[in-house]
């Protein structure tokens, strides 16, 4: 089960404290998501060619400085999706129609949610690649810094993303179920600037990527 | 007339292999359209095909699984002309030694409301691909790899329509028996059964051992012969490649098992080759299919999961019915779905297993305002519902569009009713609640609708239906008008229940119309038809003293597994119980500003006894509202609270609403004002935050929703010559349609000004597209039209 931090809600809502009935809520509906989402993740391992402003793997090529920076010492990197899911979305819907207050925080509770699913996961894959010498740089995701949305397509059609999670993708790159993220996770030789590394220094959180290029 | 039934009584079906893995192997290029080789490389599929006929596959599954025009969108062939080559190099290879399957997958979009597919352009694009695979000569269909139960139904209802031949479909289910959208192996079983689905399956994401974990959990759920396709194990990334590594020995091992437990049709997904599909034949042609178990179950199934007559008695929530209610019919005139939504959620949280949708008003269009209703419920809340109509056209039209397999309200004795309903109730597997009346009216003694049961029986039976396919209503009449009403209605449902065989079901509170203190003999006389035999009362799950009685039923005769849910309802109500002083102390300023809803609610319906509506709004609830977003604006505040405040003003409204719409006193409206998220951007939230704001202020909002085309936005301001249009914008990319649509607006209804918002924009980025006003945030979006109405 995934946990959501609930101090992520309150940031995601902007607030800076959560009064009793506000954070009563904010526990009742955290409970509820834990209990009714079941996330889901698919990744796949690529090797990689980094020139100074493209990264390319068999069957795409990404066009992003940003990201070639980002991954310039990896020969591999894994392509890495995850989603809440329609239930997710379902939820939202639902507590909206109740009151505006409750459909706030499930979406802001469901992405803390989906942040904190994929730190896991990217915690439990570092695990795994240490033991054959490789560190996971943080996510990058499409949309980011230099790299176009529109290369959500390569994500979708390398990791059969309708198929594996069902998810979809609308003409204007957006992902639906909404809570999704999808990201390029490098895997390089050197400890340095590792996801893990990050995670163990807790003011790094996984959304300071920026101070990491 | 179906062949592979009678194959089936020997020995198990066998179908072939993967097609992608083989494809691959032979150079199909990573997210290359697999369906393009029919025209470029024909001799691989002929050879593919005629390796799986070699070993021993009955059903060749053509290469037309992408075959559909979502998925070819970019591609330079059209689904037709690939699907006839498909089937026609399929056939060639079988050389009449084995059926040719037209092979349907997903059209890898989601369906609406999740994602922003219609039900029916789904429908379309199988329709397509049937119309080309049968005109091929393809003996049968096989759907499969499905994930959606929704889309499931499309291509299902498209190959029903669209042809003759036999259908197989075959959901792909996680290892805990869910599919990716979330139906249960029960679900989903009832809406492919009930839509008449031939033969039911299993593929794809599990190898074999998993599969076997979940078979047992499809024979108990349906009643057809069951196919699986198990990959051959689960998937292992070697050097970025997907790999599955269960050799063909032990895959045939596996599958052995699975047709020694009832996997009557058996073949291979991923990673099968014709070696397994050989193995397999080897291993499993000695076996006799067992025959599948013969299920009588009465059933509603939403998108998630199924409600079962005839257990425990199940709760039928009556609320979204306009009859007698001013303030639903309010809402279904002016479209206002939020409302039935709000009560739907209501009802489900109330504990009700099931929801009737009734929206008959004699000046609105039936079948339109149906779907709309059913389709905003679901988006909402997934209990299963019960399509209450008595028009034809608008039942055909929900049972369409309806997500699951849902209940009909309903037939009765008249030749013309039952002609009507009874055809509709077949071809959508939907169970009918049966009035025991007729063209001669309503018999005053048990005997009289008893034989109306039967007659219905009799006559529904000759459509293909059975007693699990109807619900028999024995009519609550009120005691007031007929000492023995209540007794008439007990005995006919006992012997319908109990002799008949069929599940029944009461408008429960029917019985005490016209008596005072009705909600006591409401609960006693359903306690009553429960312990006689009710399968579900209709009844209003917010009505406590129904409910518990209906708790406590369950709790004494043991349908309560250990008073479970008694105790979790009633342990902690004596605590829980507020000291009324609270809420007296509070005034309905101070519930808006601390956002307590049912607070201001219950404040606003004592300041009622005292004070004009009119009089509250101004005095009491928009200062209340002016000094939170005061706050807000000083940054005292943050959204939440603003929100909350909201809620609460919005709560207070409500209960205002209601208060007019009796007594006929009319709120001035400020002025109307039309919101919508541009087309392409399905972000709503903040659109929906300036919609609740905009009202608790007195403006009237025709909210268009999210993903709106310029030309609407513009149609609707003209049509209703609105002169202040709101538009909301999140993604970057998104920004361009809001540019267009102030273009069009400008063009097209020059006096109209326009306000827009959203993350990505700027006062300046504002200013460049052409707006007349940038909200910074809600309240400001508020402001800006209290002065603009005012100039």
């Amino acid at each position: 089960m995934t946990r959501i931090p609930e101090k992520e809600v309150l940031r995601y809502l902007g607030a800076r404290q959560a009064e009793p009935p506000l954070a009563a809520q904010i526990t009742e509906l955290c409970a509820a998501m834990e209990q009714r989402i079941v996330p889901k993740a698919v990744w796949r391992e690529y090797p990689c060619t980094v020139t100074e402003h493209t990264v390319q793997i068999p069957g795409a090529c990404f066009e992003s400085r940003r990201l070639a920076l980002h991954v310039q010492d990896c020969a591999a990197l894994l392509l890495f999706a995850a989603t809440l899911g329609t239930e997710a979305d379902r939820m939202a819907r639902m507590e909206r129609t109740r009151s505006m207050a409750r459909g706030a925080i499930v979406h802001a509770a469901g992405a803390a949610m989906i942040e904190q699913y994929c730190d896991d996961v990217q915690m439990e894959l570092a695990l795994a690649y240490e033991q054959r010498g490789l560190f996971l740089r943080p996510r990058y995701s499409p949309g980011y810094g230099d790299l176009p949305l529109s290369c959500q397509a390569d994500f979708f059609r390398l990791l059969e993303l309708p198929k594996k999670l069902a998810l979809n993708l609308s003409d204007d790159y957006l992902m639906i179920p909404s809570k999704s993220v999808t990201a390029v996770i490098g895997l390089s030789l050197r400890r340095e600037r590792s996801f893990a590394r990050f995670q163990k220094e807790k003011k790094y959180a996984a959304t300071t990527l920026e101070e990491s290029l | 007339m179906n062949p592979l039934l009678n194959l089936l009584k020997t020995r198990p079906v066998f179908l072939d292999g993967a097609m992608g893995t083989m494809l691959q192997s032979c150079g199909l290029g990573p997210g290359e359209p697999p369906e393009l080789w029919n025209l470029s490389h024909p001799e691989v599929l002929r050879e593919i095909h005629r390796a799986y006929r070699d070993a021993g596959a009955d059903i060749l599954l053509a290469n037309t699984f992408g075959a559909n025009r979502y998925k070819l969108h970019n591609s330079p062939a059209q689904a037709p002309e690939l699907i006839r080559a498909a089937i026609s190099l399929a056939k060639e290879a079988a050389e009449g030694r084995a059926f040719v399957a037209l092979d349907i997958g997903s059209t890898g979009k989601l369906l609406q409301p999740y994602g922003d597919l219609p039900f029916e352009s789904a429908y379309d694009a199988f329709a397509e691909m049937i119309d080309a695979g049968a005109a091929a000569g393809a003996d049968l269909i096989v759907i499969e790899t499905m994930s959606d139960i929704y889309e499931t139904k499309a291509a299902l209802l498209a190959a029903k329509e669209h042809s003759a031949l036999p259908v197989l479909v075959s959901l792909t289910f996680d290892e805990t028996g869910k599919l990716l959208t979330g139906a249960d192996i029960p679900t989903a079983a009832a809406v492919v059964e009930g839509l008449g689905a031939d033969f039911i399956g299993l593929n794809c994401g599990l190898g074999p051992k998993q599969m076997l974990e979940l078979l047992p959990q499809l024979r108990q759920a349906c009643s057809l012969p069951i196919a699986v396709s198990a990959n051959a194990g689960l998937p292992t990334v070697i050097d970025g490649q997907t790999c599955y590594l269960v050799e063909p020995e032990d895959f045939a091992a596996d599958c052995r098992a699975l047709a020694a437990h009832g996997a009557a049709i058996i073949g291979g997904c991923c990673g099968t080759t014709p070696e397994h599909i050989a193995a397999m034949v080897n291993a499993c042609r000695e076996i006799v299919p067992p025959p599948p178990p013969l299920h009588t179950r009465t059933l509603a199934a939403s998108y998630t999961h199924t409600a079962e007559l005839g257990r425990a008695p199940l709760i039928i929530g009556e609320r979204l019915n306009p009859t007698g209610k001013a303030r639903l019919k309010e809402a279904l005139r002016k479209g206002d779905m939020d409302y039935l939504c709000r009560e739907a959620i209501a009802q489900a949280e109330g504990g009700a297993h099931i929801l009737d949708v009734n929206v008959g008003l004699p000046e609105i269009d039936e079948p339109e305002m149906l779907c709309a209703a059913v389709q905003a419920v679901q988006a909402v809340c997934d209990l299963p519902l019960q399509l209450d109509t008595s028009n034809p056209v608008a039942l055909e039209r929900a049972l369409r569009i309806y997500n699951g397999r849902p209940l009909i309200n309903s037939v009765n004795g008249g030749e013309e009713s039952m002609a009507a309903v009874f055809p509709l109730a077949k071809k959508y597997g939907a169970a009918v609640v049966a009035l025991t009346l007729d063209e001669d009216g309503i018999p005053d003694t048990a005997a009289g609708r008893i034989a109306i049961a039967e007659k219905i029986l009799n006559t529904a039976k000759t459509y293909g239906l059975s007693e699990k396919d109807l619900i028999v209503d024995a009519l609550a009449m009120t005691v007031s008008t007929g000492p023995d009403n209540a007794n008439i209605a007990l005995e006919t449902l006992d012997y319908v229940r109990h002799t008949l065989h069929m599940n029944t079901v009461l408008g429960v509170s029917n019985i005490s119309f016209g008596l005072p203190r009705r909600e006591k003999l409401n609960a006693a006389f359903f306690t009553m038809a429960m312990a006689r035999g009710l399968s579900a009362g209709i009844v209003n799950p917010g009505d406590e003293t129904m409910m518990d009685a209906y708790r406590a039923y369950c709790a004494l005769t043991g349908f309560d597994s250990h008073c479970q849910t008694y105790i979790a309802r009633y342990s902690a109500q004596a605590e829980e119980k507020k000291p009324a002083s609270a809420v007296g102390e509070l005034t309905l300023h101070q519930a808006v500003l601390r956002g307590l809803i049912h607070e201001a609610a219950e404040k606003t319906t004592a300041l009622l006894q005292t004070t004009p509506p009119l009089q509250i709004i101004d005095g009491e609830l928009i200062p209340a509202l002016d000094e939170v977003g005061a706050g807000f604006e000083a940054k005292r505040l943050f959204l939440p609270q603003l929100l909350m405040s909201a809620d609460a003003a919005k709560a207070s409204f409500e209960v205002l609403k209601a208060h007019m719409n009796a007594s006929g006193t009319v709120q001035e409206v400020k002025g109307r004002i039309i919101l919508a998220t541009v087309k392409g951007d399905v972000h709503d939230i903040g659109k929906n935050i300036v919609k609740t704001l905009l009202e608790n202020y007195g403006f009237d909002v025709l909210d268009l929703g999210k993903d709106v085309a310029p030309e609407r936005i513009v149609e609707t301001a003209k049509a209703e010559n609105i002169i202040l249009v709101g538009l909301s914008a999140l993604m970057t990319t998104t920004v361009p349609y809001m540019e267009q649509t102030i273009r069009l607006l400008r063009a097209e209804k020059p006096e109209c000004k326009v306000m827009v918002g959203g993350a990505v924009l700027t006062s300046a980025y504002a200013r460049q597209i052409g707006a007349d006003f940038y909200g910074k945030d809600a309240m400001s979006t508020v402001r800006y039209a209290e002065k603009f109405f005012d100039a």
